[in-house]
């Protein structure tokens, strides 16, 4: 069950709402333990073992090292932590019958977080329930984004308060009002946008790529990228918004990354809670920058290697690695000493090669990456039965999506609304989104998550 | 409360398990198919067929339900035709009617888009094809492919849809309904050749794992739809023996989805008709 699906939006979300908020504060965090362990059964009846050991075994570690600091037990406990995605990730690629339970790398990166950052003296005490939350809390279990500790720390409403009933009762509500607009924009991202620019490119993927036009490949290079973006950034509102409505902060994870203005910049806008775990847990513990250019190249292509193999265990996630890590190294390197130049060209790098690159990042097949790419670089002709005109009849029936797309990429289309979120026509309008998104969802059975298996 | 009220009434046909979806699903999935909570109490569009051709041009029947199995015709076995290869010119006088794998033929082997006449759409059914104002007239209007045939004379017509209701009734449902479109047609176009296209099956992996869209139930379906030839102007073309792999199954080669063909493979199926016209 995803957030996207009606039985929770309408049943298990109003439910474990009205449950969290009926617990008396200091309960609260077990509540939402019990809850989550509810949700991921519900995806997950079986391998929910899988988590809850892995959260009993580190909370174990954690009580040990927050006297000791031993240096080893540290490692040891990364070490298993990246077994135990390690192991999931083979027996897929080996084809074992054993599968991934889900959202196990988002897992498995809390747990290496939260024993880096207890050792590094950054989180005090070890309450098993507050690890227990942070690891398994069912706005981010599933797909993230990748909090830090402290996130689970800054809950207010699991604090008794002063306030009398009346306002904490009005502190709820507005808070569930807050919430509940991420999860709205969220989810008119999700169904509306990304699940229509995915049939598309689904479309594409049934004519047969020898058999597209150059401009349908590029169409659809831009579409792809449209639908990552928006089922991506489409599900982590959704999960910050319910987030806010149990009493946690927003947490971002996407920053108008189409409007970078370099690919990486761009990288510090998508997906940005995963970056920064890298950079937090693997580029600064190698050394970062701080140690010449060879070094930072170096770091760089680790970094790299470990983002594409996360991605999946095949040739073509190395390669979409590869060449942003080879993209980056050269902005970094050449494109910065010449900044008006840096300044156009990493614009374009962007707009024209993050497309590209998405739609490496998309073909698992090495044979169809080539055709396609060669489709989209016409530089021998490869194609057969091509129908000239394909791209026009897909703008035809797609393009209220794209433009949709388009329109919601801008940023001054969120500037505006954080401005006036509380007007009364945007909450009208959140209305409107949210009946057209149930709608559709009514009448679809709907896309699965593309990052779930992850 | 409107849908649990109607749900043996207007609803019934999108009523599901409430332990499966909310109740609320149930009004919008109705919504979606012209069905309000103050559409009057019935459900679904009954199925009529067009009277008026029948009424006009009643060749072979007289009967209002159509039985599978009637129609064929107790002639001497050499007055049928035989099958025989023609070349492209053929088609300059043909419609082609079907749903999303026949617009792919229009879309992908141009031999054929640029001779034929197309009535392809996708998702469409033989009960759209029978009921539904669903062919765009030059005037931007939709209108139903009685009213698009009025006026108009093919020579042949071919026909492939199924794969979308296969969820829909039995075979004998469909192969009736195959049937009245089938009259229509003929009664419409008297000079016409009907050829039944054989519904495409799908490949192994789709075959092995889809309760529903797998060829046994695709079988199922032309076994009823091939009974309504009758060898002298209905044809039964079984094009699957143009695009199966050795199993039996739509070529996994030739197809990404299982169920369509990819724009290079619908050249086999071309061929096919090319080696399978009546003169």
């Amino acid at each position: 069950m995803t957030f996207s699906d009606l039985n929770f939006i309408f049943r298990l979300l109003p439910i474990f709402l009205i449950i969290y908020y009926l617990t008396p504060a200091k309960f609260r965090p077990w509540t939402l333990l019990a809850e989550s362990l509810v949700f991921y059964y519900i995806n997950e009846p079986i391998l929910i073992v899988v988590l809850v050991a892995g959260t009993f075994v580190t909370w174990c570690f954690a009580k040990i090292n927050i006297y000791r600091r031993w240096k080893w037990l540290l490692a040891l406990g990364i070490i298993l932590d990246v077994s135990l995605l390690g192991f999931f990730k083979a027996c897929g690629v080996l084809k074992l019958g054993i599968i991934i339970p889900i959202g196990l790398s988002y897992f498995v990166f809390k747990l290496i977080s939260y024993q880096v950052d207890s050792f590094r003296g950054m989180i005090s005490g070890t309450s098993f329930i507050d690890l227990a939350n942070y690891l398994l809390m069912f706005p981010q279990i599933i797909s993230g984004p990748i909090a830090r500790f402290n996130y689970i720390i800054e809950n207010d409403f699991w604090r008794k308060g002063q306030d009398k009933f009346g306002a904490r009762f009005y502190k709820v509500i507005s808070r569930i009002e807050d919430g509940l607009k991420y999860f709205v924009i969220g989810l008119f991202f999700k169904v509306i946008i990304a699940d229509h620019l995915a049939i598309l490119w689904n479309d594409i993927k049934t004519i047969g790529y020898e058999s597209i036009s150059t401009p349908l490949a590029w169409l659809g290079a831009y579409t792809y990228s449209l639908d990552l973006y928006f089922d991506f950034w489409g599900y982590s509102l959704m999960a910050a918004g319910v987030g806010i409505m149990l009493g946690f902060p927003f947490i971002r994870n996407f920053d108008q990354p189409y409007f970078a203005s370099s690919i990486s910049d761009f990288y510090r806008r998508w997906h940005s809670t995963l970056g920064t775990w890298f950079r937090d847990y693997v580029y600064f513990p190698l050394g970062g920058n701080r140690k010449g250019w060879l070094r930072t190249a170096f770091n760089l292509i680790v970094v790299w290697i470990f983002t594409g193999i996360w991605h999946g265990i095949t040739l073509n996630f190395l390669i979409w690695a590869g060449v942003i890590c080879l993209i980056i190294m050269i902005e970094k390197f050449v494109l910065s000493h010449v900044k008006w130049l840096y300044m156009i060209i990493g614009r374009i790098n962007v707009l024209v090669i993050i497309p590209v690159t998405w739609v490496i990042f998309a073909i698992h097949s090495f044979k169809d990456l080539r055709i396609y790419l060669l489709r989209l670089f016409p530089i021998w002709d490869i194609s057969i039965a091509v129908n000239g005109s394909d791209y026009i009849k897909c703008l035809k029936s797609y393009w209220p999506f794209l433009a949709l797309g388009l329109f919601f990429s801008m940023p001054f289309v969120t500037n505006i609304y954080k401005k006036h979120k509380d007007n009364f026509l945007i909450v009208l309008g959140l209305f409107g989104l949210f009946w057209v998104a149930i709608f559709s969802l009514a009448n679809s059975s709907g896309n699965p998550f593309m990052y779930l298996r992850f | 409360m409107t849908a649990f009220y109607s749900k043996d009434g207007m609803y019934s046909p999108y009523w599901g398990s409430i332990l499966d979806r909310p109740i609320l699903s149930t009004v919008l999935t109705a919504a979606a198919n012209g069905v309000y909570p103050w559409s009057p109490d019935s459900p679904v569009k009954k199925p009529q067929a067009d009277a008026q051709v029948e009424k006009e041009n009643n060749i072979n029947n007289n009967t209002s339900k159509p039985e599978s199995g009637h129609n064929k015709p107790d002639t001497p076995k050499d007055d049928r035709k035989k099958f025989t290869t023609v070349d492209d010119s053929y088609f300059e006088d043909a419609l082609f009617i079907g749903d999303s794998r026949m617009v792919g033929l229009s879309e992908y082997c141009e031999a054929l888009d640029t001779r034929a006449t197309f009535y392809a759409k996708k998702s469409l059914t033989i009960y759209d094809i029978r009921d539904k104002e669903w062919i765009q007239s030059e005037d931007g209007r939709k209108i139903t492919l009685w009213e698009a045939l009025e006026g108009q004379q093919f020579t042949k017509i071919y026909i492939m849809v199924g794969i979308n209701e296969i969820g829909i009734g039995d075979p004998e449902s469909f192969g009736a309904a195959y049937k009245e479109v089938v009259d229509g047609i003929m009664a419409s176009q008297p000079n016409a050749i009907v050829y039944i296209n054989s519904i495409m099956h799908v490949n192994k992996e789709k075959n092995d794992n889809d309760e529903l869209y797998n060829n046994t139930n695709i079988e199922a379906r032309n076994e009823a739809i091939k009974k309504l030839a009758d060898e002298k102007k209905i044809f039964y073309i079984n094009i699957n023996e143009a695009v199966d792999d050795e199993e039996g199954n739509l070529n996994s080669e030739w197809t990404s989805d299982g169920v369509h063909l990819k724009g290079a493979y619908y050249e086999p199926w071309h061929q096919y008709l090319l080696g399978h016209a009546i003169v």
